[in-house]
């Protein structure tokens, strides 16, 4: 059996009974800057939550390193969207990578030494020595990505999952963050990377999941980006598709009949 | 009215219900800093009505005002409180402040009924269980402080203890589940610590006036300071002053209630803290706000005086200005005081003269203006005679680096649109 950093068998997600991804079957391989790409709504950030554990799944399952979530949890790193936060929190930017170093099951949490340089590094990593004791409200979009990022960086993982990282950012802080993935890269690390800019994909990725409620195509960038199969990834939803997504609605029927999720 | 302070300080029942207000202002004050940063403030609001009905329930099984008994009664009214909101808020199509405002007012119309069934009873324990609604202070007991005590550690100890997984679910929320957080847990747990805290404080000031005691503190804390166990501190000071500040007022004047006084001496804190904060406080802006203004009319000043050295005029006099640019006389005459002071001008028989650095600083003024200018009509397309307002305001805002990089752009030119030469 090959090897693959992250396996998606068969994912259904329903958000208020509407399915937002339909039976999602992909394995991504170790090491390569991934992108899943697809138009808004499509549920990319979906997949990103249900790899991670943060929404449950209608059906199916998600492995790391073939194994369950709980068990490789230090081996992935998560950055949310910049916006799923409000950046008034009383906190500097060394506070929030600090977060990267935290462990579950402690109390009474202390840093050590070692926790203290990862936290240096990762601060060093994207460029914010000189901002470490600001308050996060007063920094520039780009510059609170880039604490994001660090933040995942301090946590020292093997596969990291970026949800949008290059929206609403300035030009240096996507060369930066682009630098970053690249070194990263050839140090062995996998990149999942949610985006939705069609222009840079080819730039940027060296594998693409294209996505659209259902998976539309997977593999490396140069054989999954043609024509067709943009064509069927931004070609709108499809009617039926649609349909049957109210109907599921109006009538409150479950997405599987209970009992599947063992199988 | 009775003024006797000695007796006042020599009453050991004064100095119980001080220690024991006190508390609960500081409690309310840590547990609250938690409700605001998760924009959760209201639901302290629900707590506080839905635990009469609580009390009222704990009465009736009891058959006497066991503090202890009302306690557990106070936790779990305020816990189905808080799981009803999120019910609603999850299963229905219902918002969060409609779930709110629904089970504040339920709780409360069922607590009144309840109160009302026990007044008409006829145990003779019923007196006082009315002060639950707007607090008694001074019916506060050694055996009430004692479990304000208990109360109080188990909330500081549970508080300290998961500090670092409280601040994660509070900041964000996804990331502290991806690294395996129990959100449910901590969440409950944060429940738990603010519905304990509400349940201990209505004694005091009352199920009416509770949620002022868990908002007000932290809302003031937050614009002193930017870090979190400062806010957390600043809290617990505000509103452990505020409640002894209540204490001492009812207690100097006779008949005063204590509870209204603790939220009245609260929002004194809120109001001069709007006022007085640094950066965010209402005099704060406004000297921001002098200030830029201050500057920007000595920019002009000297710009004029650049100006009118440029179309030959080497004397300048008042009324050059004047003519040149609308001062106020007043405001002008400031302004050239000052400019003196700084040697950017000198004086001789009422006629000024730039100095050198006077010079440099109004053409460093006016090549800003000009390179906007140049920068509008260039790059955005600009017709010339829509650009002057513009720069008359952007000129006092561009920072050296934007200069910089301004010139760079524009390739280091030679006049503006208007074919003004731009001083360098």
């Amino acid at each position: 059996m090959k090897n693959y950093s992250i396996e998606v068998h068969n994912v259904s997600v329903a958000y208020d009974r509407i399915p937002v991804l339909w039976d999602i079957d992909v394995d991504l391989p170790i090491g390569k800057i991934i992108g899943i790409v697809g138009p808004n709504g499509s549920g990319k950030s979906t997949l990103l939550k249900a790899i991670m554990g943060l929404i449950s799944l209608s059906s199916g399952s998600v492995k790391i390193f073939g194994q369950d979530l709980n068990e490789s949890r230090d081996k992935i790193a998560y950055v949310p969207q910049r916006e799923s936060v409000d950046w008034n929190f009383p906190a500097t930017v060394r506070d929030v990578v600090e977060m990267g170093r935290f462990q579950k099951g402690k109390l009474f949490h202390r840093l050590t030494a070692v926790d203290r340089e990862l936290v240096d590094y990762a601060i060093k990593k994207v460029k914010l020595k000189e901002f470490e004791n600001r308050q996060i409200g007063q920094l520039s979009g780009g510059q609170q990505q880039r604490v994001f990022l660090a933040r995942a960086l301090a946590q020292g993982a093997s596969i990291y999952i970026m949800d949008e990282p290059f929206v609403g950012v300035d030009v240096a802080t996507e060369n930066a963050i682009l630098e970053l993935l690249t070194e990263m890269k050839n140090e062995g690390k996998t990149l999942i990377i949610v985006h939705h800019d069609l222009q840079t994909v080819s730039d940027y990725f060296d594998y693409l999941v294209l996505l659209n409620t259902r998976l539309v195509a997977h593999g490396p960038t140069t054989e999954v980006l043609t024509r067709e199969n943009l064509q069927a990834t931004y070609g709108g939803q499809l009617n039926l598709v649609a349909q049957i997504q109210e109907l599921i609605k109006e009538n409150e029927m479950p997405l599987r009949e209970k009992g599947f999720e063992d199988k | 009215m009775s003024w006797d302070f000695t007796y006042l300080f020599t009453e050991i029942l004064f100095y119980k219900v001080l220690f024991g207000v006190s508390l609960i202002g500081a409690l309310s004050g840590v547990v609250g800093t938690f409700s605001l940063l998760r924009k959760k403030s209201l639901i302290s609001d629900a707590i506080s009505h839905s635990v009469l009905p609580g009390i009222c329930v704990g009465f009736i099984y009891e058959g006497s005002k066991n503090p202890l008994v009302l306690l557990i009664g106070c936790l779990i009214a305020g816990l189905i409180s808080v799981w009803l909101i999120d019910f609603i808020v999850r299963r229905t199509k219902l918002s969060e402040d409609t779930a709110i405002a629904f089970a504040s007012t339920f709780f409360f119309a069922l607590g009144s009924v309840l109160l009302s069934y026990i007044v008409a009873g006829d145990n003779p324990e019923k007196v006082g269980l009315k002060d639950y609604l707007f607090g008694k202070a001074a019916t506060i007991s050694f055996e009430d402080i004692n479990i304000f005590m208990y109360c109080g550690v188990a909330i500081l100890v549970l508080i300290v203890a998961f500090y670092k997984q409280i601040k994660l679910v509070v900041f964000n929320v996804d990331f502290a589940a991806s690294i395996g957080i129990s959100i449910r847990l901590i969440e409950f747990m944060i429940a738990v610590i603010t519905v304990l805290t509400v349940a201990i404080g209505i004694q005091a000031v009352g199920v009416v006036l509770m949620s002022a005691l868990i908002i007000a503190p932290s809302a003031a804390a937050r614009y002193w300071t930017n870090n979190l166990v400062k806010v957390l501190l600043l809290a617990a000071l505000f509103g452990c002053l505020a409640s002894s500040l209540g204490v001492f007022t009812s207690g100097i004047f006779e008949d005063m209630p204590t509870g209204p006084w603790v939220v009245t001496y609260l929002f004194l804190f809120v109001f001069f803290t709007l006022l007085f904060a640094p950066r965010k406080g209402w005099f704060s802006v406004l000297k921001r706000k002098r200030k830029t203004k201050g500057r920007i009319e000595r920019e002009n000043v000297l710009k004029t005086f650049f100006q009118l050295e440029e179309s030959g005029v080497d004397n300048v006099r008042i009324q050059d200005l004047m003519q040149r640019r609308y001062f106020e006389s007043s405001v002008l005459g400031k302004i050239l005081n000052s400019l003196q002071k700084d040697d950017l001008l000198q004086k001789e028989n009422n006629v000024y003269h730039l100095t050198v650095e006077g010079k440099t600083e109004s053409s460093r003024i006016v090549r800003l203006h000009r390179l906007w200018e140049l920068y509008l009509t260039k790059r955005m397309n600009f017709k010339e005679d829509h650009i002057h307002g513009s720069a008359e305001s952007v000129e006092h805002l561009i920072t050296p680096e934007l200069e910089q990089e301004l010139l760079r752009d524009l390739d280091f030119p030679e006049s503006d649109p208007h074919n003004k030469n731009i001083p360098y």
